[in-house]
């Protein structure tokens, strides 16, 4: 059995155990001080001959793409798969678990990639301590390593599984307390042991590349939930969907607010019909062809209402150009809320003019109750309309917002505001 | 004293022009490392065989990190028993020497320090604290180290084989101290721990 650390490219690339006598690769530096079995658990002392210090038998291997051995770019730097830990913690009444492989990389150093529930994070020990010392309470600024960060929550870590090369002596069971702040897509970490706390900077990975990268096929459960630094990235559709909505819903409220603000058109006549029994008529010129004009009734109807037939002839050709039946309601009272009205005195009547000439409208109803009340007619040409612009500026701004909808439910299924369990 | 084409006493081959900058230096074509002793050479031993390991620092190719800059001029290997490290010698954007400790990722940069104080080996155990310059750290790491080889340039006179004990202190702020006693004498350094994924080399993933 030799690993010596010797600098000198001679370093032998695998050893015995110990204990059972099964090879084992040896694949981390010089300063990784434990080598655990992963056949018999026996947990040796690389600095001091392979010594024997602890055994734990009948471990599972807790889940997870990656395996001792393997090799793959993560964050811009080649690193090796030197050892796995399986790790558990309740947080507010659940228990979590999720597995931390010891990384190895001859110019970097010894870092993390962590398998958690579908998701990939890396993190590594970093010496920037929190710039400020004020208190840890739930989403409180913490200012650390030139970042702003939240907190998020704080659990004590157990660990359930041991394998491979560490770069310190673990003991099955061990417990830390954790506290974790995060900047997505960026976490910072207080770990404190027994003896020593340290610092970890994390950065949430794309987990198709990551898997990539170490050659390993994703056939592995979707993350359906939110991890707690992973960053909300909308697809590009919907991005250019919100930018898209964005630009028109402005575009939508300005051509709308100057249709409302001109849109009214001009007026072409103005009477009153005293008694559409008998059937009284209008006579007007439209001069505005293919431009949509309006007749607009107006009735005095009070807890009551009126019907109207009406007829409208281009009198040049004599043709019947359009025919219009519509009603007038209007009620009101007190209730224990107050004053309430229901319905209107006025009905609109929308028609575009074939052609330009005199036009003659004739108004007609057969309900006694409406004969008796005199009518308001007003035509109008060259009407806009605002409502359908403002209908498509509340549309347009639905797809704006859509994105930032999708971004506060994200962060609220992050923090676990949105009402449901993530377990 | 301006640079008049200094050769190795050794073997005669040239020295480099940046040795006016340097106390000692290690000839490229033999095995010597040469020491510059009131604009006298002469020579300090052998300077040892450097294996080639993967690292971000390379000599005469320049380090950035943040908004600092780094020309790595000198190479020494020390042996700690269960590993060794690297601590290059270079040279600052301002002009001004750094010593670079690399230990497998574990990289810190540190400027010589001037202390107040008396200090015995005795003393500086883990975890004692200690007053320097009226700022507290507290001894965290205590080993031995010898020196393995060198390469390249240095303000001080190493040799290869020699030991030296050495502690690292550790203050607020991440801030890092490191003491070294050789020969009856301490000396030394001040600086801050480095974060290698911040490193811009062309050697960063090497």
């Amino acid at each position: 059995m030799t690993d010596g650390f010797a600098p000198s490219g001679a370093r032998l690339a695998a050893i015995n155990c110990t204990s059972c006598g099964s090879p084992l690769p040896a694949l981390a530096g010089h300063r990784s001080k434990t080598l655990i079995c992963s056949y018999c658990g026996a947990v040796m002392d690389r600095h001091d001959g392979y010594r024997l210090l602890a055994r734990y038998r009948d471990m599972d291997r807790p889940d997870g793409p990656f395996r001792i051995g393997m090799n793959g770019e993560v964050m811009g730097v080649e690193q090796t798969i030197v050892g796995i830990v399986g790790v558990d913690a309740v947080i507010e009444g659940y228990r979590y678990d999720w597995t931390n492989y010891q990384l190895y990389s001859p110019t970097h150093g010894y870092s993390w990639l962590t398998w958690a529930d579908g998701h990939i994070t890396h993190s590594r020990k970093t010496r920037d301590m929190p710039e400020s010392s004020g208190s840890f309470a739930y989403k409180a600024p913490i200012a650390a390593a030139g970042r702003a960060f939240q907190m998020f929550e704080q659990y004590a870590a157990r660990i359930t599984y041991l394998e491979g090369e560490l770069t310190w002596v673990p003991s099955l069971g061990d417990q830390t307390q954790v506290i974790e702040t995060i900047d997505p897509p960026h976490g910072y970490s207080i770990v404190m042991g027994d003896n020593e706390t340290e610092f970890e900077f994390g950065t949430y990975l794309d987990r198709a590349e990551t898997l990539a990268a170490f050659g390993i096929e994703d056939s592995f459960p979707r993350a359906y939930t939110v991890h707690a630094i992973q960053p909300f990235l909308p697809g590009s559709l919907h991005m250019a969907l919100s930018k898209v909505g964005s630009i028109f819903a402005i575009v939508a409220l300005v051509i709308g607010l100057a249709f409302l603000a001109i849109g009214n058109g001009q007026k072409i006549t103005e009477t009153v019909i005293v008694d559409t029994d008998a059937g009284g008529s209008v006579m007007f010129p439209l001069n505005r062809p293919s431009r949509l004009a309006e007749v607009r009734l107006t009735a005095n109807v009070v807890n009551s209402w009126s019907w109207y037939d009406m007829e409208l002839v281009h009198e040049d050709s004599d043709e019947t150009v359009a025919e219009f039946d519509g009603g007038l309601e209007y009620y009101e009272g007190y209730d224990s809320d107050g004053r309430w009205t229901e319905g209107s005195q006025t009905a609109t009547f929308r028609f575009k003019p074939p052609a330009a000439g005199a036009y003659r409208l004739t108004i007609t109803t057969g309900d006694p109750q409406s004969a008796r009340l005199p009518v308001k007619v007003e035509v109008r040409e060259n009407v806009m309309l605002s409502r359908y612009l403002f209908g498509l500026a509340i549309f347009f701004t639905l797809c704006w917002l859509s994105l930032w909808l999708r971004s506060r439910a994200f962060e609220a299924k992050r923090w676990g505001d949105d009402g449901e369990d993530d377990d | 004293m301006g640079f008049d084409g200094m050769n190795c006493p050794n073997c005669g081959a040239e020295l480099p022009e940046t040795l006016t900058h340097a106390k000692m230096v290690a000839c490229r074509y033999c095995e010597s490392t040469v020491v510059l002793e009131d604009d006298a050479l002469r020579t300090a031993g052998e300077k040892g065989v450097m294996a080639e390991e993967p690292s971000l620092f390379v000599l005469g190719r320049e380090i950035r990190y943040r908004r600092e800059s780094w020309m790595p001029v000198g190479q020494a290997r020390f042996s700690y028993g269960t590993g060794w490290w690297d601590e290059f010698w270079a040279i600052d954007g301002g002009g001004d020497g750094v010593w670079v400790s690399v230990d497998e990722g574990e990289i810190a940069v540190e400027r010589p320090y001037g202390i107040d104080v008396s200090l015995s080996p005795e003393r500086l155990v883990r975890g004692r604290s200690v007053v320097l310059n009226g700022e507290t750290f507290t001894v965290t790491e205590f080993g031995t180290a010898t020196c393995m080889a060198l390469r390249g340039e240095f303000p001080e006179e190493l040799h290869v084989g020699q030991a030296y004990q050495y502690w690292h202190l550790s203050g607020s702020m991440g801030r890092l101290v490191t003491l070294e006693y050789s020969d009856g004498e301490f000396a030394a350094s001040e600086g801050a721990w480095v974060d290698p994924y911040l490193i811009r080399s062309e050697n960063a993933n090497a």
